[in-house]
């Protein structure tokens, strides 16, 4: 928009997230930056867990992106940048999400699909895997759709974000032993769910 | 390479807005706040447990063989110690929320915030009771809030059960061995403190209000075994003299 960068992408690519929410405080150029990097994973994300179009996905982003701009003196150096935005999206997503309790769970899966981990999830649910991986990873996500938010939200962080339980207590406000109990509870209703509606013949 | 769409939206915005982030001291401040809260409650806590030992250590609890004959007594007895006790869960519940609401309060599990939380009210509960402040402070509510003092008042009065083995009120009149003892009905006793244990601190005078553990061994005479602080006080027409009951304050 016409602002020349004062981080070339050169410089981005070599600061750590930590290091360009630093910077921050003195150049917002970094915080372009930072949203370079976040904005594709965050999309995808806040796509999956609230069940929204791409539009209102976005909507929900600039609202992530704003606020962690304000807040970004905060940034918590106990955990990593990653962890820190990533709580923030998925608060406003929850926000977003409840303001549309009622609507039918559609999850978009354009552009979804290929990421992550979720043959994984599969395979440690316990499911038998069918042949056509394409397929299977559709059955998965619509299987997600049906879960209850705060299952599907830790799925979704552990297989398809590959966050460790640490980093998803952090996002989650969570203790580490409440995630791997949460973890536990939501593959097991993952696995009725993908046997109920996938059950293979 | 494309820029993406939203960051450069966002970043248009902020721009336009000419906005900033919040200065690092708001959210220093806010999360000391959190931890201030986390103390206060956990303070809070310490008291109420240092006022349920108070009670507790002065309760007269020979009278709660009446209990089948006079409800109301256990209702006195209970009464106050139970306030404290609930104030007590109260405040370690609001400690425990405190806590989840500090910055990294979140990855403590609720076992580690519960037992540190008690911990540490329970020592500083102990140290304000024996320190003597849970006394000041139980005496500031009796002055500031009315029913708390009647409720008081009716649980002090309990002392006065000698048939019971339990007895209080005001020396009036010092003797060899012994002394007169104004009781809250009005009568007056000699009491025998010649095998009793005094607690410390304890000078014997007149005017000192005291409760007393012992068995009646006479005529208006009680035989004292254990004399200790009264927190009580007479009624205000006891203290001129006069034999009208309790009952018709």
């Amino acid at each position: 928009m016409g602002v020349p960068p004062f981080l070339s992408a050169a410089d981005c690519a070599h600061l750590k997230d930590e290091e360009l929410a630093r910077l921050v405080l003195k150049d917002k150029e970094a915080f372009l930056c930072l949203m370079e990097r976040y904005e594709a994973k965050l999309l995808r994300y806040i796509r999956r867990i609230s069940a929204v179009s791409t539009e209102e996905a976005e909507d929900v982003l600039q609202e992530v992106f704003l606020s962690a701009y304000l807040h970004i003196a905060d940034v918590d150096p106990a955990l990593s940048f990653s962890s820190w935005i990533y709580r923030i999206a998925h608060n406003r997503t929850v926000s977003a999400y409840r303001k549309r309790a009622a609507r039918p769970q559609e999850v978009p899966l354009d552009g979804c699909e290929d990421e992550g981990d979720a043959l994984q999830l599969v395979a440690d649910a316990d499911v038998p895997l069918e042949a056509d991986r394409a397929l299977l990873r559709r059955q998965v996500h619509a299987t997600l759709a049906t879960l209850p938010l705060s299952q599907r939200e830790v799925l979704e962080l552990f297989y398809l974000e590959g966050k460790n339980y640490r980093e998803i207590g952090d996002i989650l406000r969570k203790p580490s032993g409440t995630v791997a109990t949460l973890l536990h509870r939501a593959k097991r209703a993952f696995r009725d769910r993908f046997s109920a509606f996938h059950a293979l013949p | 390479m494309t820029a993406p769409d939203v960051s450069t939206r966002v970043f248009s915005r902020i721009a336009a807005a000419r906005l900033k982030p919040r200065p690092r001291w708001m959210f220093r401040a806010l999360h000391a706040c959190s931890w201030i809260a986390y103390g206060l409650s956990v303070l809070l806590a310490s008291v109420c447990g240092a006022l349920c030992l108070l009670l507790l250590g002065e309760t007269p609890w020979e009278v709660a063989a009446l209990v089948a004959r006079d409800p109301r007594i256990g209702v006195l007895l209970a009464l106050l110690p139970l306030f404290w006790f609930c104030s007590l869960v109260f405040a370690l519940i609001l400690a425990f929320v405190n806590a989840r609401h500090t910055r990294r309060g979140y990855r403590w599990h609720a076992w580690t915030i519960v037992v540190g939380s008690l911990s540490v009210s329970v020592v500083l509960g102990v140290f304000i009771h024996v320190s003597g402040i849970g006394d000041r402070i139980e005496r500031s509510v009796e002055r500031k809030v009315p029913p708390y003092s009647t409720a008081s008042d009716e649980r002090h009065a309990l002392w006065a059960h000698p048939e019971q083995g339990v007895l209080a009120g005001t020396v009036e009149e010092m003797q060899s061995g012994a002394f007169l003892l104004r009781d809250p009905l009005g009568s007056v006793w000699t009491v025998d403190v010649r095998m009793a244990r005094i607690s410390r601190g304890i000078m014997l005078g007149t005017g000192v209000s005291l409760s007393l553990k012992g068995t009646i061994a006479g005529d208006e005479l009680f035989r004292a075994v254990d004399v200790r602080f009264w927190r009580g006080h007479l009624p205000p027409a006891r203290k001129a003299g006069g034999s009208s009951s309790l009952q018709n304050k």
